[in-house]
Parts: C-alpha cells; structure tokens; sequence
C-alpha cells in the first residue's frame, strides 16, 4: 500500500460487520482504504470500481508491483469487510488523514 | 488522546500476500542453464569401457535431467509468481517466451544436444533480461 501506508503505520479503523457501524452497512466508497479478512488473515487494500461483470469488493493494492489483490483472486464479497481505515494515528510525524483516493 | 488511544486493541494487517515478500531471482534459472550445457558437453567426451566411465556418462545424464527440471521450476515460479497483468503490458511476449524455454527445457531432457543446450541457455539469459527490465 505505499505510499500510503508504510509498514509499521498504526491506523485508526471504522469498524464493520455485524458488529459495526450502521454507516458501514453498504459499501464502502470507491477510493476508500478497507481492513478485509481474507484466507485467514487481515488485509489492507484499497477499493477500486469492479471491472464488467464482476461484484463485491474489488480491492487493489497501491503497490501495483508488489500487491496480491483482486487482480489476482477476484472481488471479495462485502462479508469479507472488517473497517475503515480513517486515520493514521503513528508512527509520531505520520500522523494524519489517509487520502480517500489514490 | 493518549489514554483513547490506549482503550484500543492494535492488530496487525497486511498489504502483501507472502513472507518474504518479492524476492525472486532467475540467476538459479541461468546457472542450472548452464550445467545442461556443460553436461552435454561431458557426455560427449565420455568413451564408455568400464564400470567407472559408465558411472560417470549415468551421472552426468542424471545431472543434465535435474538441472533441466530445475530450469523449468524456477522459471515457472518467477513467471507465475512474480509477473502481474501490467508487466504483461509491457512484455507482450512473455508468455510465448515462457513457453518456448519450457520447451527448450523439455528437449533437452530427451536428447543430448549441444545446438538445443546453448539454445536453452541462450532462452534462460532473455528471461532473466526480461526480469531485469520489469524492475528498471
């Protein structure tokens, strides 16, 4: 995800799900950087607009040559959706918004 | 703000799919390349008499079939692994090219042939320029 993230980047994240908030409900804007669980794990991405034919999640690294995403395994349905990613809160002198666009 | 901050439970995510993440190197490709030709070569000069020198011709044909096996496997890690849609772009003809020392690969592994062996390294060198080139 760099430059927008860097490893170690600690982020403010708008929770999603059953358990989240009624905002989070829909899908989450294009543009928008999102916590998915996929394959057991916690990744970042950002939402890209789906290309013909394909729904949910259409998630894209910012990364184009390092990132494994949707290029790769498809769109994620929007189960898979754990947050928002709002806010970088650290590391100190990172502070700040994470821009909603690439 | 510190103490909000510290009424929430950090967890770690991740933006790439594999630890290590983008090391690959075909130079393993090149070498091993290289020791099919070099072992062409060899079987070439063996004069089967005795047990020994038979012993010997086995292993270098053992070691040729290895080493074009290994080709085959590192070149298919890279171009599956490694290569996405936009260095494709880029490289229209990698696939072609891929498939041709695959093939290559595979010839050498059915003849002894000195042509097919520079041939095959000749292929690998272009792929690893290939690979140099999507990172420049």
């Amino acid at each position: 995800m760099e430059p927008a993230l860097l490893a170690g980047d600690r982020l403010l994240v708008l929770p999603a799900g059953p358990a989240g908030l009624p905002g989070l409900r829909g899908s989450p804007p294009i543009g928008s950087v999102v916590i998915v669980a996929r394959e057991g794990r916690l990744d970042v991405k950002r939402v890209a607009p789906p290309p013909p034919g394909a729904s949910g999640l259409w998630l894209l690294g910012d990364n184009a040559e390092l990132s494994r995403d949707s290029r790769h395994d498809g769109a994620l349905p929007l189960s898979a959706l754990r947050g928002r990613v709002i806010y970088r809160i650290g590391p100190r002198g990172r502070r700040g918004r994470v821009p909603a666009a690439r | 703000m510190k103490n909000l901050f510290s009424e929430f439970t950090p967890v770690t995510v991740h933006a790439h799919c594999d630890v290590p993440c983008g090391i690959y190197d075909p130079s393993g490709a090149v070498i091993a390349a290289k020791t099919v030709a070099r072992m062409v070569e060899l079987i070439g000069q063996i004069e089967v008499t005795d047990s020994a020198t038979r012993n010997k011709f086995v292993r270098c044909v053992a070691v040729k079939e290895e080493h074009a096996e290994k080709v085959k496997h590192e070149v298919q890690i890279i171009w599956s692994d490694y290569f996405k849609p936009e260095h494709l772009a880029k490289f229209p003809d990698l696939h072609d090219q891929v498939w041709k020392l695959l093939k290559l690969a595979s010839k050498n592994k059915q003849n002894v042939d000195a042509a097919a062996a520079a041939e095959l390294v000749a292929a690998t060198e272009a792929f690893a320029a290939t690979f140099a080139a999507s990172k420049a």
